[in-house]
């Protein structure tokens, strides 16, 4: 019984996937068919949402009921999530107080924690040469100081045209051609990860 | 001394041996024996008679006790040459033996006990055996003795008395001993005897006396009972069983015997159980062992408490030491609130001049779809680079479409749009024209459909309004029908799946993407911007292109604002990574015993 | 006057979580744990809003109760396979909800390959071609080296960046570990792991430029509100 259900949902997963991939091949034949399966899955994927929000939900809980450690946190969790879904359901996704919630909670959070990375980048990039000497790190710092050095101008005193080429050299010439690399290396591990999944030999769905 | 007949195979063997040297049998059997022991306190004439005949001693023919009368010892002779059968020879040659008695046993037939005995010896007299060979004697003798003393009786011939079972099958046809001979005065002697000894006795003369009977044809035994004849190697050649160590039971009718089954039941002897301790017994060895494990296991290693990291080490003062670097200068330059530093020049920087360009072409009132894909984290650095293209849009009268494929994006995309009307200049005409259409859920999914269908994929604002019905956007069928399509993005994944699923149905139409990327995600968004045919028509990148955009159209907005720290931030990071990293180096190469961290 | 205590009391806040989130300078603390606590309730509560809202709604209920008719083939059968896929919020039901999952892993599968062969793989391949293709260069021929040491240079990077992430092997005979070619291993793959370098290098500093904006911006507000209050 276990296999048939198996077997039932790579049938469904190849099909749906088939289906869609075709699309783009024959866009007049399988476009109508395509859009609604679009559809369906971008309803489908709202609903994974709430899922997922609905585990963070039951995990916070089960952590609060059974007063594990630092469950303090947990119920600081649930108490923000409920008073935001209040408040939003209310007032609207766009309305005042949504984004009061918004701009004054989250926002400054978001930010500030990406301002504490600029200080913990700065202390990597000082202990880089103390992890790993080798002449690939040393052109990955040298090149860091560079790009920093040349993104804008030169406090007080502007732009400097040796450092304008620099910057011109490593961003639009070698960085390009790496970035190239590396993009086509992801879009064939794409390829290949995608193809998996339509051929049934992953089955990430728990088939 | 006389011979010991063996009780099994009734050989003579010497007095002195334990075992029969013929079958190896104990010739002290458990078997009631009369402990006749020289030492014991017997008549004398027991003494003797048991010195003469132990276990059944058959005495050799050659000995003779001393004190036999003649006419017993004759008798005796004679007898055994009638149990001789006429046809036998003697076994001894003629010459051997004494005349009278060959003449005796030649010429006549084996009689039977003739009426010359007293009557008491002929009634004691065992029935005349038959004279066998040695090969065919065998433990059916004594039947067959038996059998015929049986028939004599029954002829009305004087037959002794037959024993149940004597061992005179075993025997050799024995000539009649001198202790025999003496059977016929044991009367008298024997009078003071126990009965036991008179029965022995008596069937020792019974069955000489039923050996003194004129020999007998051996019997023709049936084929199955021939069959069972013990073999000779069938004997036992070892004792079974060596009861000599037995005890002797001392009590019931087989009081003295060894190695016998008690005749009283066992719960006669039974005894009070002896009570056993329920308690362990344990040494005190085991008890020091056990102390010893509990002792181990009491030191069994407790989680150790770790020594307290010191809260303050080279490093933590190190991070301090940067962090106050950088803080320090930027909160100078912020606060001095300056504008000594030139913003980048647009024209080094063809993606920003190609988004210049493009918005300078556009027509008014064009429809223009600008997606707030960035998260609220990179607000600081996407508002200042973003804002001077959207305040161009705007001031072109373009209508924007505000969608968003990350749950936050609506909401950047009001706190975006308030803080563009919050502007000076904008706090008496604010820009109404846009519509936020708000989210498509599935990532790379929703920008497909979003790509093959805007108006099924988001067919209403965030307040609930049809947008497409009227308005700018009821001009809008398709995403290629957007005049712009400007996605701001500070994530890589995100550019390229817009560029990927969207790009091609753009190309495709004639349509534009344009990007404005974070300082992170522009260079992996740049060969999109730099490939022939483009891919990313436009491309800003960070707060640097954002201030040189600003540079080209002129205007006041906030990379502006921070440009200066921004600007001395970057020269003092350089600065604190350069001597951070030779402090860290130095460090390491003057102590080179610790490892670092 | 609401409004603006309202706007006070969220500057106020602003300005508090600021400080216990920027308090992780120093280290990591209860303050910087409950700011994140309360980080991760907001944005659950609201991305849950907002899909009930934008999408669920006004795509789903919205359209059956209007015009039932019309979006038939699209509004129940999402409907029901989303009320189905809601199992997987049950651990006991979770098993249950597999079907719908493979429906939206078979199109999202899809949706990447497709996106990944129309939108990175022919245009990336064309691009690299069109580096060295004359009908790009200059039309006056000015820069014309330049232009193709510059198309040479992007079209070897991008070759050995690539060759550097070919970890293919053969045996060389018993006795020995398996290698990769010579010229691989010796040549491009260095080169390439040369470019690479490059790459992130320069994604490092985009990172740090902007986080370095995020870090203005920070001090740039608490300034802001130290002197308003002042």
């Amino acid at each position: 019984m276990k296999t048939i259900f198996s077997l039932i949902n790579v049938v469904i997963a190849i099909a749906a996937g088939a289906l869609v991939f075709l699309g783009y091949v024959f866009p007049d034949l399988l476009g109508g068919m395509r859009a609604i399966l679009l559809q369906w899955a971008i309803i489908l994927a709202a609903f994974a949402l709430l899922v997922g929000i609905l585990n963070l939900m039951q995990a916070h809980w089960r952590k609060v009921t059974t007063k594990q450690p630092k469950a303090v946190y947990s119920l600081v969790v649930l108490a923000s999530l409920v008073a935001t879904l209040l408040v939003t359901a209310l007032s609207g996704p766009a309305g005042k107080w949504s984004l009061w919630i918004y701009n004054n909670l989250q926002v400054p959070i978001e930010i500030s924690l990406l301002a504490v990375l600029a200080i913990v980048l700065a202390y990597a990039a000082a202990r880089l040469m103390r992890r790993r000497m080798t002449w690939y790190t040393g052109m990955f710092l040298v090149t860091v100081l560079l790009v920093l050095l040349s993104t804008a101008p030169l406090y007080l005193i502007g732009e400097v045209s040796l450092l304008n080429s620099l910057h011109s050299l490593i961003v639009d010439i070698l960085a390009v051609a790496g970035a190239r690399g590396l993009l086509l290396g992801v879009a064939l591990g794409t390829i290949a990860a995608g193809l998996r999944v339509l051929m049934g030999a992953d089955r990430p769905y728990g088939g | 001394m006389t011979d010991i007949l063996c009780p099994v195979c009734g050989k003579p063997n010497p007095p002195e041996a334990e075992t029969c040297q013929f079958c190896q049998a104990p010739l002290k059997t458990s078997a009631f024996t009369p402990d006749f022991d020289e030492e014991s306190d017997l008549p004398d004439w027991l003494r003797s008679l048991n010195a003469d005949q132990n276990a059944f001693p058959v005495t050799s023919p050659a000995e003779e006790p001393s004190n036999v009368p003649d006419w017993l010892s004759s008798i005796g002779g004679e007898t055994k040459e009638k149990e001789q059968p006429p046809s036998e020879a003697p076994a001894e040659p003629a010459q051997e033996q004494p005349d009278w008695l060959t003449d005796l046993t030649k010429d006549q037939p084996v009689e039977p006990l003739s009426a010359d005995l007293p009557v008491w010896l002929s009634e004691q007299a065992p029935a005349p055996a038959t004279p066998l060979s040695d090969e065919k004697q065998d433990w059916t003798d004594g039947w067959t003795s038996g059998e015929q003393a049986a028939e004599q009786q029954a002829e009305g011939e004087p037959s002794p008395s037959v024993p149940a079972f004597t061992f005179d099958a075993f025997e050799e046809p024995e000539k009649p001993t001198a202790s025999e001979s003496e059977s016929g005065d044991m009367e008298g002697p024997l009078s003071t005897l126990p009965d036991w000894v008179a029965d022995v006795t008596a069937e020792e003369s019974e069955a000489e006396g039923g050996e003194d009977e004129a020999a007998l044809a051996p019997a023709q035994l049936p084929s199955w009972l021939e069959a069972m004849r013990p073999a000779e190697s069938d004997q036992p050649s070892t004792p079974t069983e060596d009861l000599s160590g037995a005890s002797a039971e001392s009590s019931g009718p087989l009081i003295g015997l060894r190695g016998v089954l008690s005749a009283e039941p066992i719960n006669i002897r039974m005894r009070r159980a002896a009570a056993y301790s329920l308690k362990l017994r344990v040494t005190d060895e085991q008890k020091q062992r056990v102390a010893l494990l509990e002792q181990l296991l009491a030191d069994e290693p407790k989680p150790k408490a770790l020594p307290a990291a010191p809260v303050i080490t080279a490093q933590y003062v190190f991070r301090l030491l940067i962090a106050l670097a950088l803080l320090l200068p930027v909160i100078w330059a912020v606060a001095s609130n300056g504008r000594l530093t030139p913003l980048p020049d647009a024209s080094a920087r063809p993606g920003v001049m190609a988004m210049y360009n493009l918005v300078e072409r556009l027509p008014a009132d064009a429809p223009v779809l600008v997606a707030f894909d960035y998260e609220a984290g990179y607000s600081g650095e996407m508002d200042a680079a973003a804002s001077a293209v959207l305040e161009h849009l705007l001031g072109r009268g373009a209508s924007l479409a505000l969608v968003s494929t990350s749950a936050t994006g609506p909401a950047l995309a009001e706190r975006f749009m308030a803080n563009l009307n919050q502007q000076p200049e904008r706090v008496n005409n604010p820009y109404t024209n846009y519509a936020n259409l708000g989210y498509i859920p599935g990532g790379s999914i929703g920008l497909y459909s979003l790509a093959k269908s805007p108006r099924q994929s988001l067919p209403y604002d965030l307040q609930g309004v049809d947008v497409w019905a009227s308005g700018p956007l009821s001009s809008v069928n398709g995403i290629a029908d957007f005049s712009l399509v400007l996605v701001l993005v500070s994530d890589p994944e995100t550019a390229r799946a817009w560029v990927e699923q969207v790009g091609p149905t753009l190309r495709q139409d004639g349509a534009v993407l344009a990007m404005v990327a974070s300082a992170q995600t522009a260079p992996l968004v740049q060969p999109y911007f730099s490939g022939n045919p483009r891919q990313v028509e436009a491309l800003i990148s960070g707060l640097a292109g954002g201030g040189a955009y600003e540079n080209a159209s002129a205007s006041n907005g906030p990379a502006r604002r921070v440009w200066d720290a921004y600007s001395l931030g970057l020269v003092v990071s350089v600065f604190v990574i350069l001597v951070g990293t030779a402090l860290d180096v130095t460090y390491k190469a003057l102590l080179p015993g610790k490892k670092g961290k | 006057m609401q409004t603006g205590l309202a706007d006070i009391f969220g500057l106020i806040i602003g300005f508090l979580l600021t400080l216990m989130v920027l308090s992780y300078i120093i280290g990591d603390n209860f303050l910087f744990r409950l700011a994140m606590a309360i980080f991760v309730g907001v944005a659950s509560g609201y991305a849950a809003v907002l899909v009930i809202y934008n999408v669920l709604w006004y795509q789903l209920i919205v359209p059956l109760l209007t015009n039932p008719t019309a979006n038939l083939a699209l509004t129940i059968p999402s409907a029901l396979l989303g009320i189905w896929l809601l199992t997987k919020g049950s651990s006991r039901l979770a098993r249950f909800g597999n079907p719908v999952l493979a429906f939206l892993v078979g199109v999202g599968a899809a949706t990447a390959v497709g996106g990944a062969i129309f939108g990175t793989i022919l245009p990336q391949f064309n691009a690299s071609t069109n580096l060295l293709n004359l009908q790009y260069a200059s039309p006056d021929g000015a820069g014309l080296v330049s232009w193709f040491i510059k198309g040479l240079v992007i079209l070897v990077g991008t070759l050995v960046t690539l060759a550097y992430f070919h970890f293919g092997v053969r045996s060389q005979g018993e006795g020995s570990l398996p290698q990769r070619h010579p010229l691989i291993e010796n040549f491009l793959a260095p080169a390439g792991q040369a470019f690479i370098a490059v790459t992130f290098g320069v994604l490092f500093a985009g990172v740090y430029a902007a986080a370095l904006g995020a870090l203005i911006d920070r001090v740039r507000f608490v300034l802001d509100i130290i002197l308003r209050f002042l």
